[in-house]
């Protein structure tokens, strides 16, 4: 054998980062860069709706009525004869903000609450960890019910709502994390050299578990998105003529015998859209997960 | 040990349920509004009498007091929008119906979600595995809302196989059941296809197989009964979702079940009809929850009998 008698390089020993390497395995999976341009393009369009739009997404044209996809209305017009493409733009800024927002109203309240209880420890970890089991095991989604109906149905107490029904699990997986880490050399380094208990939060705890939390709240978004959309199926999300997906669909669904259009435009965009965040949010689990790491 | 570990938890679940009473009495009357505030106007003698024989002229604290007193005793009160009927008439007539929806989603679930997942992990990294495995991803975007409406159209108003609509005979049964149960079947084929994976590389399987053990029977009695943990304890928030999901479905199918009866009176502001169902679906919950933690011990005997557990 030839090659043992060769001296063997030596090896550039470099450090990588867990980011870097999630980022690699990220960028060599195919699907997972598509699903990245799925979500882009959907979020750009919808950002960029009062441009992009052709017509204003609330006028109506009563003459016009409900006509299938053309050139002029490439996803067609809804029974009052208004433009479902402009709407299915108009309805991704309503969804998407509100998918953003409760992820990160959970995302704050159980950060806070998960690290706190797991942080604190002993008694008031068990009574603050039983508290959540306690929610866990409420029709929780029947009390937002309740908050909409009774109260406002506006889009704010739509925000929190939907952030108050999911901070849940994150709390326990950020609970879950703090307590694997806080007995580390280094916790106890900054605690000994005076760090308060905010500063090592956000300081050495948080950090070291951002990985967990990005990408629970990648799966979060999706979750809150349907929900928005199931609370708007049900009458409660945004009132007309402003529209979310959720909206759409039901409004769409009424009629779908006569108009199919209506329902299959938003249906796929918001399945598109709830496709590809799922799978980011698995493909990132993996690519985090040093476990799974194939090479 | 047993009989211990249940009257534990159903001593901790009375405190749950006085919680979620008392919040819902004052979410609701805290906000503007009442049963008798509708668009369509009554003379407000009538009104007034309305109110008085209902009690809600009386102080907020009074109708507490008497409400909760009613509901140790098990009576939920009359309903404000069907004068003529209780509530517990109302639960007692919606929800054979959601149950029968919901047992019979489960049922679709559990026959298509564990066969997939297990030919799944046994085919692992083929065609058949990466099809089912698409079919998931597929399954969990589309949400239930959208999958009847589809299953309508297609089934009903195009095929002419199914009714499209109501409740009663098994035709009218499958779509329903079919929308409900489709996401939960492909969370279990995930979550039993992660479960045999994991097992089939354990050393009893191994075990089993170099003692002989036909591979049907390994898979369906040595390597199942471990995989299907996951799966049990995925049980417990999906009732839970089950609950949320049928009000949808019958929505959408128009079938007569609690989940209707619950938004239409949310409208309409009927106050004991809403908190009648509320607690009778968190009561539901926890015993669900309980008969879960109860099977998952069944299946695993390393599991101890505690309080509710604290890890994540």
């Amino acid at each position: 054998m030839a090659s043992i008698s060769q001296p063997v390089p030596p090896i550039a020993v470099r450090g990588t980062s867990l980011w870097a390497l999630a980022w690699r395995q990220m960028w060599r999976s195919r699907m997972v860069m598509v699903c990245g341009a799925v979500l882009a393009v959907v979020v750009v369009a919808s950002v960029l709706a009062p441009w992009l739009a052709p017509y204003p997404y609330q006028e109506t044209n009563l003459r016009l009525g409900a006509t299938p996809p053309s050139l002029g209305h490439w996803m067609g017009t809804d029974t009052l004869g208004r433009d479902v493409f402009s709407r299915v733009l108009h309805g991704g800024q309503i969804s998407l903000a509100v998918g953003f927002v409760g992820t990160l109203v959970s995302l704050v309240i159980g950060v806070l609450y998960g690290s706190i209880a797991g942080y604190r420890g002993g008694r008031a970890d068990e009574w603050m960890m039983r508290f959540v089991d306690f929610l866990y095991a409420l029709p929780y989604l029947f009390l937002v019910i309740i908050l909409l109906v009774f109260f406002s149905q506006s889009i704010l107490m739509l925000f929190v709502a939907l952030g108050l029904v999911q901070w849940l699990t994150m709390a326990r997986i950020v609970r879950g994390q703090v307590l694997s880490l806080k007995h580390a050399e280094f916790i106890e380094a900054a605690r000994l050299s005076g760090t308060g208990g905010a500063g090592i939060l956000f300081r050495h705890l948080l950090p070291n578990m951002l990985g967990p939390i990005v990408v629970y709240a990648t799966l979060t978004v999706p979750a809150v998105i349907l929900q928005e959309a199931f609370l708007s199926f049900l009458g409660l999300g945004i009132q007309a003529p402003r529209s979310s997906w959720g909206t759409l669909i039901s409004d769409g669904a009424t009629v779908m015998s006569l108009f199919p259009w209506l329902v299959f435009f938003p249906a796929a965009v918001l399945a598109a859209v709830l496709f590809s965040l799922n799978f980011l949010g698995d493909g990132l689990r993996d690519a985090l997960d040093p476990r799974l790491r194939l090479d | 040990m047993v009989v211990r570990f249940i009257l534990r938890r159903l001593a901790i679940s009375i405190p749950v349920i006085f919680l979620v009473a008392t919040t819902t009495f004052f979410i609701m009357r805290l906000a503007p509004g009442g049963p008798f505030l509708s668009e369509r106007a009554i003379p407000p003698e009538i009104r007034a009498n309305l109110e008085a024989k209902f009690g809600l002229d009386q102080p907020l604290w009074v109708q507490y007091g008497r409400y909760m007193g009613n509901l140790l005793r098990g009576d939920l009160g009359p309903s404000y929008k069907y004068p003529e009927r209780t509530v517990n008439q109302i639960i007692a007539e919606g929800f054979p119906v959601s149950l029968q929806l919901g047992v019979a989603a489960l049922a679709f679930a559990l026959l298509v979600g564990i066969p997939a997942g297990v030919l799944s992990a046994v085919k692992h990294r083929t065609f058949v595995d990466y099809l089912t495995m698409s079919v998931v991803l597929i399954g969990i975007s589309i949400p239930n809302f959208v999958l009847g409406p589809l299953l309508i159209f297609v089934f009903s108003l195009t095929l002419y196989w199914f009714p499209p609509g109501l409740w009663g005979s098994p035709g009218q049964m499958v779509l329903p059941s079919v929308t409900l149960g489709m996401l939960y079947a492909v969370y279990i084929a995930r979550l039993t296809r992660a479960g045999m994976l994991e097992v089939l590389g354990e050393d009893y399987i191994r075990t089993a197989r170099a003692k002989g053990v036909g591979s049907f029977r390994l898979l369906w009695k040595h390597a199942l009964n471990g995989s299907l943990l996951p799966v049990v304890s995925f049980m417990g928030p999906a009732v839970a979702h089950l609950v949320t999901g049928s009000i949808v479905v019958e929505k959408i199918f128009a079938i007569p079940g609690l989940g209707r009866y619950f938004v239409e009176s949310a409208f309409s502001r009927d106050y004991t009809t809403v908190m009648g169902t509320v607690l009778f679906y968190a009561v539901l919950l926890i015993l669900a929850n309980l008969a879960v933690d109860i099977l998952y011990k069944f299946m695993d005997p390393r599991v101890e009998y505690q309080s509710p557990e604290l890890t994540g």
